[in-house]
C-alpha cells in the first residue's frame, strides 16, 4: 500500500445545521469520543495506507486541532506523512472553492509524494473499508478509475438525495443518478473513487475546460455520461452510516446505542483512531444511575442518564435526569434538571431552565457555551 | 523549573509481594486506577514540574517497561529539549552485572548523568502513587543550600516503624535516618524522592562503589554515609496524597481511594497537571440497557451490561449482564461472565471470571487466568 496516497475529501459535504457551523463536518464529535473524519483516517491507516491527505474546505483551524502533527493516523512517520491541505484564496470565493482549486492549489505538495493511486474518500459515510482489498478489485478491473457504492433496497427511507449508480454486468458504469426516494432498490455511491495517479491529475486539468465550479466528483460524472471515462464500481457490503443532515446527525449517532449497529461498526482488528486527549476514567457518584449509554472520559455523573451520549468532561449533577440525549464536551446539567432530547454542543450549560426538552424526531440544539 | 534537572527513576523491582499481576511486568508497570501505569505518576509529576530529562532504570521485565516508556511521547517527553529513556543494565569495558541496589543502579549509569551534567538529579521511586511537582522540593534545597534534600510524609506513629524514618531539627534539617526502627523518633517518614545535588552524589556513590560491604542503597548506605559526614540533608515536608502500593491489599485500598473519592488526589483537577498515559483507542465506555455503575471510576472501552458498586473498571472489559461486582479492580482485558459475583478483588489484566461464581470475601483476593472454574 505505499503505492497509494490516501485523501480524506472535507469539501462539499453535506450541511449539518449548526453543528458543521463553526466547525467542518469532519471534526464534528461522533459517539462521545470520535471526529466524523476520524473513520476515514483509520481506513486509510488499517489499510496500510502511510501517506495521507485532508482536503480542507473551511474552518481549517478545527482540523489542526483535531488532527494535531497527524502521527496518531500514520505508521511511519519518515515514509509516511499526513498534511492539511487549504485553499486560502478559495475562502473569498466559497463557490470557487473546490477540491479541485484545492488540489491545483498545493498541487506540488501532491506531486512530490510517490504513489501510483490515489484513494479519495469523504468524510460523512462513516463506515469500515479495507482499502486492500478495494485497490485488488481496482487493479483487477484494470480500469482508470473505480467507486464504491452500497447496494440497499430501503432507498425510500434511507441515503435520499445520495448519488445513485447504474453499471453493466462488467460493472463498468453507465448513468448516474440521485437517490429521490421512489424506489426500494439502489446502488448508492458512496463518493469514494481509486483513481491512477496520470488519471486523477488529468482529470484536475481537464476541469478549467469543463467547469471551473465542478468538483472531482463532478467531472468523474461528466466523464461518464460524455463517454469520456469508463469508471468500475466496487461493491461495499458492510455497514455504512451516513450523514447527511442534522436530524440524521441525531438519528444515527443514537442508533449506534442499538448493541447490533455498535457491533457492526467497531471491531477488534479495526481500530478508530482519534486526537488523544489525556483524560482520566469517568467518576460515578453513589446516587448515579446509568442506562444504555456511550460515555467518553472525564464525565461526572452523580444523577441520572438515560439513552444518551456524553463526550469528555460532561457533569451531571446529583438530582439531574437525562434522557435520550446528546451532550458535547463539557457540558454541564445542573442539579434537578430534569432533560430531554436534546443536542447540546460544546461548553453548554443547563442550570436556570429546569425541564428543557425537545422533541423525539426533532432535538433541541442548544449551541456552543450556551447558559439555560 | 529550569532544565538543570535529570530524575532517574527507579523502576527495577519485582514487586514480588503483587504475586501474579507482576509475573510478566514490573511493579511500575501494573495498572492503576483504569487507566493508568503506577509509573505513569512520576514520570508525570516530572512533566507537569518541567523536568523534562528522565532516566528509567528498569531491570526486572525490562522488555514491557522499556516498550512502554518508548520515546516519551505519551507524557509529551519527545520534545526538543526533552529526554526519556529506559536505562537497563548493560555491559560495560569493566563487564556487566545487574544493579545490585538503588545507589548501584545510579553509579552503573554515571556516565549518562555526566553527559547532561545537571546541578541537581531527582531520584524517585517508579512504583509510588502520588500527584505533585518537584518544583518547591527543589526550591528548598537551593534555599536550604542543602546537598540532599528528602521529602518526607507524616505517617500514623503507629505505623512509623514500617517505614525509613527522619528524626529532625526545628528546621527541618535531617538529625538522625532510622531504617524501619522499633522505636521511631519522629513520624515523618521517607518517600523515597530525593534531590541531591549532582556533584556530591557523584562523590558517595564512587565511594560506595567501591565499599564491598554495602548494599549499594539509598536508604541504607548514602543516606547515613551523608548524616555521618556531616552533609546537610533538608527535610521536605509532603502535604497531599502519597502511597507505596507495594501489596495486593494496599493497591486494592488506593485503587479504592479513588473510587470512593475520598483521597485529596483529584486526578479530574487539570490546574494541577494531568496523569498522562499511553491512549488505547477505545470506543467510548458502554453501559447497557440494565447495566448499573455506582461509587465507580469506569475508563473508555469498557462494557457494562451487569451491576458494578465501588469499583475501577479498566479499558476493553466487560461485565456481562447478570454479573455483579462490589469493591473490585478489574484490569484491562477482563471479562465478568454472567452469574458471577465477586467481591473484594483484583481482577488481573486479561482474565475471565466464569459465571455463577461467588467470589471473594472479607480479605482481598487476586483472581488472574481463568478465574471461578
Amino acid at each position: 500500500m505505499n503505492r497509494v496516497l490516501g485523501i480524506c475529501n472535507l469539501h462539499d459535504g453535506p450541511n449539518l445545521g449548526r453543528l458543521s457551523a463553526n466547525t467542518t463536518l469532519g471534526c464534528v464529535t461522533f459517539l462521545g469520543r470520535f471526529g466524523l473524519m476520524d473513520f476515514t483516517l483509520s481506513n486509510f491507516t488499517n489499510s496500510g495506507i502511510n501517506k495521507i491527505c485532508v482536503l480542507v474546505e473551511d474552518h481549517v483551524q478545527s482540523v489542526r486541532n483535531h488532527i494535531g502533527d497527524g502521527q496518531v493516523w500514520v505508521s511511519n512517520t519518515k515514509t509516511g506523512f499526513q498534511r492539511i491541505l487549504f485553499n486560502e484564496k478559495g475562502v473569498s470565493s466559497p463557490k470557487f472553492n473546490t477540491d479541485i482549486a484545492n488540489i491545483t492549489t498545493n498541487r506540488d505538495v501532491i506531486e512530490e509524494a510517490s504513489f501510483e493511486y490515489v484513494i479519495i474518500a469523504p468524510a460523512f459515510f462513516i463506515m469500515n473499508v479495507d482499502f486492500r482489498d478495494a485497490l485488488k478489485a481496482h487493479i483487477y478491473s484494470q480500469k482508470k478509475i473505480s467507486v464504491l457504492y452500497k447496494k440497499i433496497d430501503n432507498a425510500d427511507k434511507e441515503f435520499l438525495n445520495c448519488d445513485t449508480i447504474s453499471f453493466k454486468k462488467d460493472k463498468s458504469i453507465s448513468s448516474v443518478g440521485f437517490n429521490n426516494g421512489q424506489t426500494e432498490k439502489a446502488n448508492i455511491c458512496l463518493e469514494t473513487f481509486i483513481i491512477n495517479r496520470d488519471e486523477f491529475f488529468k482529470i484536475v486539468d481537464d476541469q478549467k475546460q469543463v467547469s471551473h465550479i465542478y468538483n472531482l466528483r463532478r467531472m468523474i460524472y461528466h466523464g461518464i455520461s460524455t463517454g469520456q471515462l469508463d469508471v468500475n464500481a466496487i461493491e461495499f457490503k458492510d455497514i455504512v452510516i451516513p450523514f447527511l443532515s442534522y436530524d440524521h446527525y441525531v438519528r444515527n449517532s443514537m442508533a449506534v446505542l442499538n448493541k447490533d449497529v455498535a457491533e457492526k461498526l467497531f471491531k477488534k482488528d479495526w481500530l478508530i483512531y482519534t486526537k488523544i486527549h489525556s483524560t482520566p476514567p469517568t467518576v460515578f457518584g453513589p446516587d448515579a444511575e446509568v442506562r444504555n449509554c456511550y460515555i467518553a472520559n472525564g464525565c461526572k455523573i452523580y444523577g441520572k442518564v438515560e439513552n444518551s451520549i456524553l463526550s469528555r468532561d460532561v457533569v451531571v449533577e446529583k438530582g439531574a435526569v437525562v434522557k435520550d440525549c446528546i451532550l458535547f464536551t463539557h457540558t454541564e446539567v445542573g442539579k434537578d434538571v430534569k432533560a430531554q432530547y436534546l443536542m447540546c454542543d460544546k461548553t453548554v450549560k443547563i442550570e436556570t431552565e429546569k425541564n428543557p426538552t425537545g422533541e423525539k424526531d426533532s432535538y433541541l440544539y442548544i449551541g456552543r457555551g450556551a447558559k439555560i | 523549573m529550569s532544565n538543570n534537572v535529570v530524575a532517574m527513576i527507579l523502576a527495577g523491582g519485582k514487586g514480588t509481594r503483587l504475586e501474579a499481576l507482576t509475573k510478566k511486568v514490573a511493579k511500575p508497570a501494573v495498572s492503576f486506577a483504569a487507566k493508568y501505569r503506577i509509573i505513569d505518576f512520576p514520570i508525570s509529576n516530572c512533566a507537569n514540574s518541567g523536568i523534562n530529562q528522565i532516566g528509567v532504570l528498569t531491570q526486572y521485565e525490562s522488555t514491557f517497561l522499556d516498550r512502554y516508556v518508548g520515546n516519551g511521547e505519551k507524557w509529551g517527553l519527545n520534545g526538543v529539549h526533552s529526554l526519556l529513556t529506559s536505562l537497563a543494565p548493560h555491559q560495560t569495558e569493566e563487564g556487566s552485572s545487574w544493579y545490585e541496589g538503588t545507589a548501584d543502579a545510579i553509579n552503573e549509569n554515571i556516565d549518562f548523568l555526566d553527559d547532561l551534567d545537571p546541578d541537581y538529579v531527582l531520584i524517585l521511586s517508579g512504583d509510588h502513587i502520588y500527584k505533585c511537582t518537584y518544583n518547591d522540593m527543589l526550591a528548598l534545597h537551593i534555599q536550604s543550600k542543602a546537598d540532599a534534600t528528602i521529602s518526607v510524609i507524616e505517617v500514623d506513629p503507629k505505623e512509623a516503624s514500617r517505614f525509613g524514618i527522619m528524626a529532625v531539627d526545628k528546621n527541618d534539617v535531617i538529625v538522625e535516618f532510622q531504617e524501619k526502627p522499633k522505636k521511631p523518633k519522629s513520624n515523618l517518614a521517607s518517600m523515597g524522592v530525593y534531590i541531591f545535588s549532582w556533584k556530591v552524589l557523584r562523590k558517595y556513590l564512587k565511594e560506595d562503589h567501591k565499599d564491598e560491604k554495602s548494599d549499594h542503597d539509598f536508604g541504607k548506605n548514602i543516606i547515613p554515609n551523608m548524616l555521618n559526614t556531616g552533609r546537610k540533608l533538608q527535610a521536605y515536608r509532603f502535604k497531599g496524597y502519597w502511597r507505596d502500593v507495594g501489596t495486593l491489599s494496599s493497591l486494592h485500598e488506593a485503587n479504592m481511594d479513588i473510587a470512593l473519592n475520598r483521597c485529596s488526589m483529584d486526578l479530574s483537577d487539570y490546574s494541577t497537571g494531568r496523569i498522562y498515559t499511553a491512549d488505547t483507542h477505545s470506543v467510548a465506555q458502554y453501559i447497557g440497557p440494565k447495566g448499573s455503575v455506582k461509587s465507580s471510576i469506569v475508563n473508555q472501552g469498557a462494557v457494562v451490561l451487569g451491576k458494578v458498586d465501588t469499583c475501577v473498571i479498566s479499558n476493553e472489559t466487560v461485565i456481562e449482564e447478570g454479573a455483579e461486582c462490589t469493591r473490585c479492580v478489574i484490569m484491562q482485558g477482563a471479562v465478568v461472565r454472567k452469574g458471577a459475583r465477586v467481591n473484594n478483588a483484583i481482577i488481573g489484566p486479561d482474565t475471565i471470571v466464569e459465571g455463577d461464581n461467588n467470589l471473594g470475601k472479607d480479605d482481598v483476593v487476586l483472581l488472574t487466568g481463568k478465574a471461578g472454574l
